[in-house]
């Protein structure tokens, strides 16, 4: 086909503004899909993304179009729809040339919708901006064209009305698709370079990647090379998706669709790699590749320890199709045989947990969230610390870099105040806001990814009364004022309870953690001191008194018997307890400080 | 296999195999029942089921081998709410039955090798007629149940009795002769106060007994007393004051010349009671009457916590035993320890290997040393026991020997 008559796009939207429902009418629409046997939202294949609302993979559907006597094939390339996603997001924008940003006609921009039109324009697409569900009876499509307006400088009379529930003005999406979105640039004769945006794992086929065509032609039998991994194959199948697959033949410069070519695992392909044609190897790689990046880390313990190796299982499985989180085993001295895991991002993290106590079975615990660290030495080297076990001691610092991130909060104009004092409390910097119209405004803040990653989004939820947005994008590693913390109980160091944190706050956390366990171990038959050090500096200290009075009176014949099961109940409560120092600190008093921050 | 158990419990068992002297009677009957009382006892029983349950006790005790004993105690429940004659008729058979037809050592005769015959008293309900009938079945120890000698801490216990009954028992035992008299005194009951609690110790030493429990309340959650404290009607006391009590109470008895042998036993030297003191060795014992417990040739069993039922399986003929249970050799030899850690001398080292099959300082060797560290126990001249820093909290060291 002639590149002018392919348009590739994407659908990006804020969760819940209808880009599923839009997707599929535009299927209905083009044919591709008969509206009477339809299934609903064709494009969002799990169960979990229909429930959570949110496209984890990426896949490509190809439509066909006539648009004034030509007939035009539509590439509709699905995003995943959240920032914890936003490379494989930003992979998928490379593929399009244009993007329908989707606007609920009654909800108005959300934080995603900015993060994501933002991200368009830095990919330099055509964004076309869709006013959606103009037919409820709480449409304000106006209003909303107008926060677009100031929210993204995007012409409000550019704006398309539609309602993908009804199907009206959906055509003259289609419309503007074709006569706003530009074709692709692309040149048949040169040499092979294809982008590979997705990726996903089959149980029959192996990995499928898809591709977005960029130069040259992809071919069936052809030997290609992944530059980045340096892998090598030979194309076993080609296709596109409509939405059904459809074999091809070749694929050419400007098109999208799937190839096969007997990928064994997700480890194996880079989503961002370019392919390359063997014989014609020494192109230049197409920009923009870099490895996910994990950014939030938690440890997993299966609740029964005879569970661990369901629970390895079930990880090694959930690994085959979603290859960018990482885990690793794990020996906690409290929690037993476990798993240390990191995430692209804090839903991200939701969801793989989710999936995972849902497919495995397996009752989890889990730790609080904490983020990677780069630590500089003192030599000079750098080495990065997932989780506070990996810290280098102190003493070897010469500096500590943590995670910043810019985050885009959209909230009612009211709440400006309990926002911005929130945003204190978690080191927030303010960056600037902008009004999106009378009653809604756009607050950029910097913060330490540390901060928000626990409990911030529903603390913000908190503050807005739940019409709070937020979203955000990592700015990179920056050097903090932090510290390592540690818990001794009775003098002893309890080494699963050290944490990171920044210095002003430290003795605030280390309080809050002796008062935890305060609470949670038994009194003893001495006084068990509690305290929070950085190094041999104690910051904070808590003293469980010893236990005053613990004696049966009496005890003749008759209950002898009730009165030893007593002690024997009492017996084995210890034994359950991990004894440190000493004292006998039961896993409550360690879960009490883990799953919480 | 059969074979293989049998030498497990034989050595199991190596010593106290032989038949049991010590015998529990339990009289299920109170005339009210008390507000703390966890005890199986019935209130306001009808004569007829009275005469009846001593019938059964009778027939059961018959099928008791024809053995003399060296304790014999009857509690309850409150033996003297039985009407005197029929009380005289529980003690003289019994009298019979155990003492071969010897007549027991007279009042006059202290301790030594004349069997201890204990006879619980409420003194709500003691009169001549029941002494008599103590007396002439050879009674030689009477334990009171006085528990304190103010109104309002009697009030709140809810006992039938008030201190002038109390006082008026005891002086009806002193003139009769008794001569080895027991009180029962209770601390820790809500809204006493130290100042009560050390005048009630005072009256105790004034009234010049041979022997003294004194007990810590314990509030049970299903008694009365227990859901007045539930439901916030009643404040128990601190752990702070119970302890200080205790401790109190152990200065004002040591000063006034009783041993303290026992966790919350103390008595003039010689007057321990040898009975309790079965239990407290894991001895065996006999026992008659519902809910009571027997501990022979390793077994314990427990009798029906019913009346008419106890009553009802003897006359039939069926066992009236509702609970058996038989500890394995280290779980026994452990339940030996705690019992012998109640005692304040503690236990002997070389008896309890013979007794168990098991060394204590081997078996127990890491919590001694704990323990010991924490200044809680002492290993002195051949016995492991506790240090009187460790009496408030014995059940925490307790829990490591079990
Ligand atoms: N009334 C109305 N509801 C819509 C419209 N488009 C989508 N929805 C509903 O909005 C909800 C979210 O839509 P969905 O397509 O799943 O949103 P996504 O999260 O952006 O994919 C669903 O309940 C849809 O039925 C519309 O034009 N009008
Ligand atoms: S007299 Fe003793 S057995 Fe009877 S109710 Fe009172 S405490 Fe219980």
């Amino acid at each position: 086909m002639r590149p002018g008559l392919i348009r590739n796009f994407c659908i990006i939207a804020h969760i819940d503004h209808g880009k599923s429902t839009l997707a599929d009418r535009i299927l209905e629409l083009t044919g591709a899909v008969d509206a009477r046997k339809r299934k609903d939202q064709i494009l969002d294949a799990m169960d979990l993304e229909r429930e959570r609302g949110i496209t984890i993979k990426a896949s490509a559907v190809t439509v066909d179009y006539e648009h004034d006597g030509e007939r035009y094939m539509l590439n509709l390339i699905d995003t995943p729809g959240h920032v914890d996603f936003h490379y494989e997001v930003s992979r998928a924008l490379t593929a399009c040339e244009g993007a329908l940003l989707v606007v609920d006609a009654s909800q108005g921009v959300e934080a995603q919708t900015v993060a994501n039109a933002y991200m368009a324009m830095e990919h330099d697409l055509h964004l076309v901006p869709v006013i959606n569900k103009i037919d409820l009876p709480s449409a304000r499509p106006e209003d909303v064209a107008l926060e677009v307006e100031h929210a993204l400088a995007l012409s409000s009379n550019d704006c398309v009305f539609c309602s993908a529930k009804t199907g009206e003005g959906v055509a003259d999406l289609l419309r503007a698709v074709v006569t706003k979105v530009p074709p692709p640039q692309a040149d048949s004769e040169a040499p092979l370079r294809a982008l590979i945006f997705d990726a996903e794992y089959n149980d029959y086929r192996g990995v499928i990647i898809y591709v977005r065509v960029f130069d040259g032609t992809l071919r069936k039998g052809q030997r290609v090379r992944m530059m980045g991994t340096g892998h090598q194959y030979e194309v076993q199948e080609l296709g596109k998706f409509r939405p059904e697959p459809q074999v091809h033949a070749e694929l050419a410069a400007g098109e999208v669709g799937y190839c096969v070519a007997n990928i064994k695992t997700l480890d194996d392909v880079n989503i961002g790699d370019t392919v390359a044609e063997v014989a014609r190897a020494d192109v230049e790689a197409l920009p923009g590749y870099r490895p996910p990046q994990q950014m939030v880390f938690c440890d997993i313990y299966p609740t029964a320890s005879t569970d661990y190796s369901k629970l390895r299982d079930a990880l090694e499985r959930l690994h085959l199709n979603d290859a960018s989180f990482t885990f690793r085993a794990r020996n906690n001295e409290v929690l037993g045989f476990g798993f240390s895991c990191g995430f692209l991002g804090l839903l991200h993290m939701d969801i793989i947990q989710e999936r995972l106590e849902r497919e495995s079975g397996v009752d989890l615990v889990q730790t609080a969230p904490t983020t990677s660290y780069e630590v500089v030495l003192h030599g000079g080297q750098v080495v990065r610390a997932d989780t506070p076990s990996d810290m280098p001691p102190m003493a070897e610092w010469q500096e500590i870099r943590e995670p910043l991130v810019r985050c885009n909060m959209i909230i009612p104009l009211e709440s400006i105040g309990s926002v911005m004092k929130l945003s204190e409390q978690r080191r927030g910097a303010y960056v600037r806001q902008e009004h999106l119209g009378p009653t809604r405004v756009m607050l950029v803040v910097d913060f330490p990814l540390a901060d928000i990653i626990y409990d911030f989004y529903d603390k913000l939820k908190s503050a807005t009364r739940g019409y709070g947005t937020m979203d955000y994008e990592l700015l990179g590693y920056r050097a903090a004022d932090l510290v390592m913390v540690d818990v001794l109980i009775n003098g002893k160091p309890a080494a699963a309870l050290s944490f990171v944190s920044h210095r002003s706050t430290a003795e605030d956390r280390g309080r809050r953690i002796l008062m935890r366990l305060k609470k949670e171990i038994p009194r003893h038959l001495f006084v068990v001191p509690l305290q929070a050090a950085i190094g041999a500096r104690i910051i904070a200290r808590e003293t469980i008194s010893a236990v005053r009075k613990n004696v049966t009176a009496k005890c003749y014949g008759g209950d002898v018997s009730r009165k030893r099961k007593l002690l024997e109940k009492q017996k084995e409560g210890k034994k359950r307890m991990k004894s440190i120092g000493n004292v006998d600190v039961p896993q409550a008093a360690f879960l009490s400080v883990l799953e919480n921050q | 296999m059969e074979k293989k158990a049998d030498q497990n419990r034989a050595r199991a068992e190596p010593a106290d195999a032989g038949t049991p002297q010590s015998l529990y009677v339990h009289v299920p009957f109170c005339v009210r029942k008390c507000g703390y009382c966890d005890f199986y006892s019935l209130a306001g029983a009808t004569q007829d089921l009275m005469r009846a349950y001593v019938a059964a006790v009778e027939q059961e005790g018959g099928a008791l081998p024809e053995t003399p004993l060296r304790t014999l105690y009857v509690g309850g429940g409150t033996p003297t709410a039985l009407p005197p004659p029929l009380l005289r008729r529980l003690l003289d058979g019994l009298r019979r039955r155990f003492t071969l037809g010897r007549p027991p050592a007279t009042p006059s005769v202290p301790g030594g090798e004349a069997p201890e015959f204990t006879v619980e008293a409420n003194p709500g309900v003691l009169d001549d007629a029941l002494l008599d009938a103590m007396q002439d079945a050879g009674v030689n120890r009477v334990s009171l149940g006085v528990q304190s000698f103010h109104p309002e801490t009697l009030a709140t216990l809810g006992r039938i009795h008030g201190p002038d009954q109390a006082l008026r028992a005891l002086d009806l035992l002193r003139r009769r002769g008794t001569r080895h008299v027991s009180l029962d005194l209770m601390f820790a009951v809500p809204g006493q106060t130290l100042d009560q609690w050390l005048s009630d110790l005072r009256a105790a030493v004034a009234s010049d007994v041979e022997h003294m429990s004194v007990y810590g309340l314990a509030i049970e959650p299903h008694t009365p007393l227990g859901r007045r404290v539930a439901a916030g009607d009643l404040a128990p006391l601190p752990d702070e004051a119970y302890a200080e009590m205790q401790m109190a109470t152990r200065q004002a008895l040591l000063a006034a010349g009783y041993e303290h042998y026992e966790l919350s036993n103390f008595a003039r030297p010689g007057r321990r009671c040898r009975h309790n003191l079965t239990y407290w060795h894991n001895r065996s014992y006999f026992a008659l009457g519902p809910a009571a417990t027997s501990y022979v040739g390793g077994l314990r069993e427990t009798r029906i916590a019913d009346v008419a039922e106890y009553v009802r399986r003897i006359q039939a003929g069926s066992s009236p035993v509702a609970e058996t249970e038989r500890l394995a050799g280290e779980r026994r030899a452990r339940e030996t320890a705690i019992l012998g850690l109640r005692l304040l001398e503690g236990f002997d080292v070389a008896a309890f290997e013979r007794q168990t099959g098991f060394a204590p300082l081997h078996l127990f060797a890491e919590p001694i040393a704990r323990h010991r560290g924490l200044g809680l126990l002492e290993v002195a001249d051949g016995h492991v026991r506790l240090t009187p820093a460790a009496l408030p909290v014995a059940d925490s060291v307790l829990a490591d020997f079990v």
